[in-house]
């Protein structure tokens, strides 16, 4: 059974959330998110770039879609179910005040769903302090904690010698050093996409091989293909291609004839395994 | 035409007029209190009829409960309760339930009388008393028949095979997901929001809220009430909510009023943001009925669940390390109290914890500063963890309490072992400090997280016996004079509705409790037995009748 992966994106009010989330919609690549948040309002959705627009969704033009907790949390994940087919990823945007063991507990919960990463957003400006506010202190060290991974925003706004002692801060805190990217308010981390022919695999066996050997460099394959091998070449049939965190499924690809056939490979950096020329 | 009601003692909680044996009514407004001799001038003026169905009686003031949530209890009340504690309700008592042998007994008889393919759904199951349950178990009993059991913590539910399969739960989907049993079908904590999103098909269906909305009206008359406080309108679905209210509330044949205060943060979600929810706010007391009412009061949150653990707590916090919840980013607490506030506005803030409240009393003092209010009714809803301190800045600060007592009888023990120690434990709900502070009072039962019992709310706050019957931090506990003040004329005084409702004196509503016992003659630790033998609701008579 294929998961739909999901990343968490805390971080405290300020941190940048949703303007990391907002560019994640409007980058039109190949990998179409499906994004929880607390409230449309705060999303900004260019008018042009949505699609249709009901109570708890709005579904942009590039396919990405947008939730919203508004009606409860089931309902935003059955919401997404129901079109599961038609997203790559999921990014669930917690509560600036979110306890992370909660919001990941809450996670794997969810049929149909795996937990893949969480990635904290951090003010540079404001990070020490927040960790000793006097509300919100516990929560925001959690988060700083209970990350995998660590985007630093703001970055632009303090000096060289602040932001290598907040580097120096970060590392003894999580004893290791863990800050994936910065985002400043004109730079964006990048994810490269890589879009395989559908007639690149041969046969069964050589994309299996592939998939096998895909390591974490790679976040996400998904893809239709059709097989040369295929043991009843008359059936003409379409598989379907789901590959993240190391596992992959192939199953039997249902209903009409797909508009666009192929494999997407989504990287979290740039081509460093791209297809070895024997399987060609 | 002039009505008395004559009672063998009427007790008015008005302090300057305590004491009378008569009452005289017309058009529902209380005319005057006092002996049938001297209500004699009323009777020169217009016909009277002395209606004696109370005179070997007790009358109070009708009994006033400032917060509960009339929509929770639709959804819960249409279940069957199995129960391993007694629940009066006025349609059957449920008598407790404390064996697994007996527990299996009453599935057995609710299966056998119901009639074929009805599903059938059960609350109040404890492993404690009834045993271990599992969809096995469940399948043997039920059969084909669709079935839920959820557990009285609210936060588990098992399923038998019937309803998996009527709910189209995919097993390659949900087996292995967490806090999800598939072989057992239980759901609990998040697998519960799986499950709830699956049954919303039945428990918020028209019918059902439709069935356990008229449950609720009889309860409610049960306890003695003639006035509540809906503390979060809109919790589920505003629009929903209102129309239940009005087909099934505001009728002729409902025996109270309920002060709607509604959930600011749900206002601000349906309306696109806090300056369109307050706007909204601003409008809804124009759609008033007689007994549903809109005033100028909003219901704000600050912390989590003190059933799930989830109040926020000052250092040292919980003894297992976790964390509590803020239900809002407190520097969005603040924003959206200054808007309220700004407005003139009462606020109404659920805290649970000594942090949650401290952030409600940080808040108030900087509104005050930048803004100050008189008679601002600012008012702190729960009150479950609080300090000595605190007690004395929700005075200083003017502010108001409405305290679920609840928690320390039903908590207090097993808090004190798996939650906060002993100390902080059995100090839940300093009602008594709050007495002698001179802040302003209410008890509330915050139905459905404890029974709609007023004088049972009143007889935990002036005894503080916990469920295994300790008396707890008895320092704590309130004057008998300042408990029933706290269900009535004080409870008015937090909805805004003193001068309506909350004592019996001239120019009120006829709103009256017949009580078969004086509370101030059984006595604080009897009071808990007294039952409420019917309600006068704006002069109309409703007993309580099985």
């Amino acid at each position: 059974m294929f998961e739909l992966p999901v990343s968490i994106i805390g971080g405290y009010l300020g941190s940048g959330k949703t303007t990391w989330i907002n560019q994640r919609l409007k980058e039109n690549r190949a990998v179409r998110y499906a994004v929880i948040v607390n409230d449309f309002g705060e999303l900004n959705i260019d008018a042009q770039l949505i699609d249709s627009v009901d109570q708890l969704t709005i579904t942009l033009e590039n396919g990405c879609v947008c939730c919203s907790l508004a009606g409860g949390v089931d309902q935003a994940v059955q919401a997404i179910t129901n079109i599961a087919d038609a997203i790559d990823w999921v990014l669930l945007e917690a509560s600036g005040v979110a306890d992370p063991t909660r919001v990941k507990a809450q996670v794997q919960s969810w049929p149909g769903f795996t937990l893949h990463d969480t990635l904290t957003l951090i003010d540079a400006t404001r990070i020490q302090k927040l960790t000793k506010d006097k509300y919100v202190g516990k929560h925001i060290q959690k988060q700083l904690m209970e990350a995998d991974e660590i985007l630093l925003t703001k970055t632009d706004l303090i000096s060289g010698a602040d932001r290598s002692k907040l580097d120096d801060w970060l590392c003894q805190q999580r004893g290791r050093p863990s800050i994936v990217a910065t985002l400043t308010k004109t730079q964006l981390p990048e994810f490269s996409t890589e879009r395989i022919d559908s007639a690149t695999f041969r046969d069964r066996q050589s994309l299996e091989s592939w998939l096998d050997a895909l390591d974490d460099t790679t976040s996400r394959v998904k893809g239709l293909v059709k097989f040369n091998d295929s043991p009843d070449p008359s059936k003409d049939q379409w598989f379907v291609i789901q590959w993240v965190d190391r596992k992959w499924t192939i199953t039997e690809h249902q209903g009409p004839e797909p508009s666009k056939p192929g494999i997407v490979r989504i990287m979290a950096a740039p081509n460093s395994q791209s297809v070895p020329d024997s399987r060609l | 035409m002039i009505e008395v009601f004559t009672a063998k003692h009427i007790i008015t909680m008005n302090d300057a007029w305590p004491s009378a044996t008569a009452v005289a009514v017309r058009d529902g407004i209380i005319l005057e209190v006092g002996s049938l001799e001297s209500l004699a001038p009323w009777f020169k003026h217009d016909e009277h009829i002395i209606n004696e169905s109370f005179a070997e009686h007790i009358l109070m003031p009708g009994l006033i409960d400032p917060h509960l949530h009339p929509m929770m209890a639709a959804v819960l009340l249409p279940m069957q309760f199995i129960t391993a504690l007694e629940w009066k309700f006025p349609w059957e008592t449920v008598p407790a339930t404390t064996s697994p042998a007996d527990y299996r007994r009453k599935l057995e008889e609710n299966h056998a009388a119901l009639s074929e393919g009805e599903a059938f759904f059960s609350w109040g199951y404890h492993r404690n008393w009834h045993g271990e349950m599992g969809r096995p178990l469940l399948d043997e009993i039920f059969g084909d028949r669709p079935t839920v059991i959820w557990q009285r913590s609210f936060h588990e539910v098992y399923l038998n095979t019937a309803m998996m399969a009527l709910l189209e739960m995919e097993e390659d989907k949900v087996r292995g997901k967490h806090q999800i049993d598939y072989d057992n079908g239980h759901f609990y904590e998040n697998g519960l929001s799986y499950a709830i999103g699956k049954l919303n098909q039945f428990i918020m269906a028209p019918e059902w809220i439709g069935k356990g909305l008229e449950r609720l009206k009889k309860l409610v008359q049960f306890g003695g009430h003639t006035t509540v406080g809906d503390m979060a309108v809109g919790l589920f679905d505003f629009t929903l909510e209102w129309e239940s209210a009005i087909n099934i509330i505001d009728q002729d044949s409902t025996p109270f009023r309920v002060l709607c205060v509604p959930h600011s943060a749900r206002l601000s979600h349906d309306q696109g943001g806090p300056l369109q929810g307050l706007e909204f706010f601003k409008t809804l007391p124009e759609r008033s009925t007689d007994k549903l009412r809109f005033t100028n009061k909003v219901k704000m949150f600050t912390d989590g669940a003190f059933f799930s653990q989830l109040a926020m707590l000052q250092a040292p916090g919980y003894i297992d390390g976790h964390l509590g919840e803020w239900l809002m980013v407190p520097e969005e607490f603040e924003k959206v109290a200054r808007l309220y506030w700004n407005e003139g506005a009462q606020i109404h803030v659920h805290c649970t914890g000594d942090l949650g409240l401290e952030l409600a009393l940080d808040t108030l003092e900087k509104l005050q500063w930048e803004r100050p209010r008189f008679n601002h009714s600012f008012t702190i809803e729960h009150f479950g963890f609080s300090t000595p301190e605190q007690v004395h800045r929700i005075k200083a600060l003017g502010a108001n309490v409405s305290a679920n007592v609840y928690y320390l009888h039903e908590l207090s023990a097993s808090y004190s072992d798996l939650g906060v120690g002993v100390e902080r434990s059995e100090q839940m709900a300093r009602v008594g400090s709050c007495e002698q502070a001179g802040i302003l009072t209410a008890l509330h039962s915050d139905f459905p997280m404890a029974p709609a019992l007023p004088l049972h709310s009143a007889w935990v706050a002036v005894t503080r016996e916990n469920c295994e019957g300790k008396i707890v931090a008895p320092e704590l506990c309130m004057s008998l004079d300042a408990a029933l003040r706290a269900i009535t004329i004080d409870a008015a005084r937090i909805l805004g509705l003193e001068n309506e409702t909350g004592s019996i004196r001239s120019g009120k509503k006829a709103d009256f409790a017949v009580l078969d016992q004086d509370p101030f003659e059984i006595g604080p630790a009897r009071l808990k037995e007294i039952d409420v033998l019917a309600t006068v609701f704006e002069g109309k008579v409703f007993w309580n009748t099985p």
